[in-house]
């Protein structure tokens, strides 16, 4: 079983990568790989005009990690902590915009909002709309954890006020869904194309929006040469969330 | 002030300042009353049990103290300090849960000296407390271990030594044996009542289990059902249970409403007679004449005489030792121990063991 899952990670998440490597360093790629032979120079082509648009998304993926933070750690808290219709109904608020189409979201937000787009302000609440479900997914678990609420009780029978015990207690405690989340989030937000496409102006696209655009209108080598460079920002991004992952949190038995 | 089943041989109240004093405390969840005018008190370098089934209130109880749940009515008295309003971290007590809750991203030392911390004691001081910590719990040589490297006894010890090193007013421990292997929990009990005895602090353990609140518990305050059914000494409550429930709930016994005639005891509806002489005979402080039976109170006998009992039998159940009966006589269970080759058939003829029953009497 384990076998086929490894085979399956290959053929369709590391062959297509190795291809668009390829492609980005082949000289002509429609001559075959590496036709006329192999070249970084896409590579020096595809950086300078992509440059400020990743610096534009990685602007966009922090500010939507850092709402994440604010809203969904207390709204994860509330949700956690205090059990009721009310919060159960807002648990499943929180998850609609997964159900509903990236296009039918945006329009609803640019239909509303229409005041905030040229600012890119409702970029971020757009993709913060769309991320919201997986912070909560990763905290709302480890915040309700009856040993971290017993742990948290005897931290405030020894005398720690209620910053401390957040500070000592419960933040170590939640430290991998925290890390879980924001690396799901940044990634989330970083990779982000139906909302970015439909709410951001074309003039100031996102790295996703940039790379359909060159796919579109340039070369397939540059567009290449493009894609490894976004995938060499999100990949230690992606390896966080494989460790966050990977390290349970620590019980005693 | 509440009342409560009195206690015999103890200073009153008001004579243990230094004590936990919980005065008609009521505790509700939503609608639902858990605790309801409870009275108990616990004098300095006391320990007392609070016991009773599951559901009864016991940790509703521990965690009112400990200001985990808000009180409805009534007080809670620490240090003479009425600490009923104030949060946990301003009560000055230790508290350690069923499962210990040692933080699990600190070594033993971290722990225990977490509250000397979150109470901004000095270095030094800090360093000196967890030391004498350290010793009395005999986890010296583990200071630096990590709690998933510890066993559940020195977990144990660990919360304990973090809750004794504030040097609180009152310490609260909340089932502490429940999470060990059984065949741990004797020796374990045995150590935990010898750290219980060097402390100074008042110490409110609640339990499920009969024989860690005898055995720790200088008295036991029984609760069911929310109420406070009895508090008092352990003897005194083997001895003398208030009502059959206490009496079922601590030692397994019966307790049999009964009446005395002419040298003789009537139970059960005046379908067994036993001479006064075969009984044992106390005085109660609960009103009625009462027969109190344990489990090796009776024997199976082949007389049919007015002293025999004659019961079906319900349920058997080889023990090593001996088969234990269950007995059904005029709508009363009762148990017997018969040797293990007796032979059994399907009704018995049962007499108390001379001495091993009690004839429990009011006080005149």
């Amino acid at each position: 079983m384990s076998r086929i899952a490894t085979w399956s990670t290959c053929v369709f998440v590391a062959v297509p990568i190795l291809a668009t490597l390829v492609a980005a360093t082949s000289v002509d790629f429609s001559q075959g790989p590496w036709g006329r032979g192999p070249t970084l120079d896409w590579f020096a082509y595809a950086w300078p005009p992509l440059a400020p648009v990743i610096g534009r998304s990685l602007a966009v993926a922090t500010l939507v990690v850092v709402l994440n933070l604010l809203i969904g750690g207390p709204l994860a808290w509330w949700v956690a902590r205090h059990p009721s219709p009310l919060t159960r109904i807002t648990g499943y608020l929180v998850n609609v915009p997964l159900a509903v189409p990236g296009i039918a979201l945006s329009v609803a937000l640019v239909g509303t909002y229409p005041m905030l787009r040229p600012s890119g302000l409702l970029l971020v609440l757009g993709h913060l709309v769309f991320t919201l479900p997986f912070t909560l997914a990763a905290l709302v678990p480890a915040l309700a954890d009856d040993e971290l609420r017993t742990n948290e009780s005897v931290a405030r029978s020894l005398g720690a006020d209620g910053a401390r015990v957040l500070r000592t207690i419960t933040v170590p405690a939640c430290l991998v869904a925290v890390t879980q989340a924001v690396t799901m989030v940044f990634a989330l937000s970083f990779g982000e194309f139906n909302i970015s496409f439909f709410i951001n102006p074309p003039a100031t696209p996102t790295a996703p929006f940039a790379l359909f655009d060159s796919y579109s209108t340039q070369r397939l080598e540059l567009a290449s040469a493009q894609s490894m460079i976004f995938i060499a920002f999100v990949a230690p991004v992606l390896t966080a969330i494989a460790w966050a992952r990977r390290r349970a949190p620590r019980r005693t038995p | 002030m509440s009342t409560h089943a009195t206690a015999t041989g103890h200073p009153p109240a008001a004579a243990r300042a230094g004590g936990l004093t919980v005065d008609g405390l009521t505790v509700h969840y939503g609608s639902t009353a858990a605790v309801e005018d409870l009275a108990l008190d616990v004098a300095p370098a006391e320990t007392v049990a609070v016991i009773g089934p599951s559901g009864c209130g016991k940790s509703t109880t521990l965690r009112a103290v400990a200001g985990l749940v808000p009180v409805s009515e009534g007080e809670v008295t620490l240090a003479g300090r009425d600490v009923t309003g104030l949060g946990p971290a301003r009560r000055n007590i230790g508290l350690v849960p069923q499962n210990y809750a040692v933080f699990p991203h600190m070594n033993v030392a971290a722990n225990i000296a977490y509250g000397l911390r979150a109470r901004g004691a000095a270095a030094d001081r800090r360093e000196e407390r967890v030391r004498e910590m350290l010793e009395l719990t005999r986890l010296t040589e583990l200071a630096e271990r990590r709690p998933d490297q510890l066993s559940g006894g020195q977990r144990q010890r660990v919360a304990l030594a973090r809750a004794l090193a504030i040097q609180p007013d009152a310490l609260l421990l909340d089932e502490p044996l429940a999470a060990l292997d059984p065949q741990l929990r004797g020796g374990l009990r045995r150590e935990l009542a010898a750290m219980l005895a060097a402390t100074e602090c008042a110490t409110l353990i609640v339990t499920h289990d009969q024989r860690e609140a005898l055995a720790l518990g200088s008295r036991i305050a029984l609760l069911r059902e929310g109420r406070l059914v009895q508090f008092d000494t352990p003897q005194r409550l083997w001895d003398d249970p208030a009502d059959a429930f206490v009496a079922d709930f601590l030692a397994g016994s019966v307790l049999l409403d009964a009446e005395r005639d002419h040298g003789h005891v009537v139970a059960l509806n005046g379908r067994w007679r036993i001479p006064v002489r075969d009984l044992a005979v106390r005085t109660t402080g609960h009103g009625t004449t009462r027969l109190l039976l344990r489990h090796d109170s009776l024997t199976v006998t082949d007389d049919s005489d007015e002293s025999a009992l004659v019961a079906e039998v319900t349920h058997s159940e080889f023990t090593g030792d001996a088969v234990h009966l269950t007995v059904r006589a005029g709508g009363q269970v009762l148990g017997v121990r018969v040797p293990p080759d007796a032979r059994i058939g399907r009704s018995v003829s049962l007499a108390a063991v001379p001495g091993r029953a009690t004839l429990l009497t009011p006080e005149t």
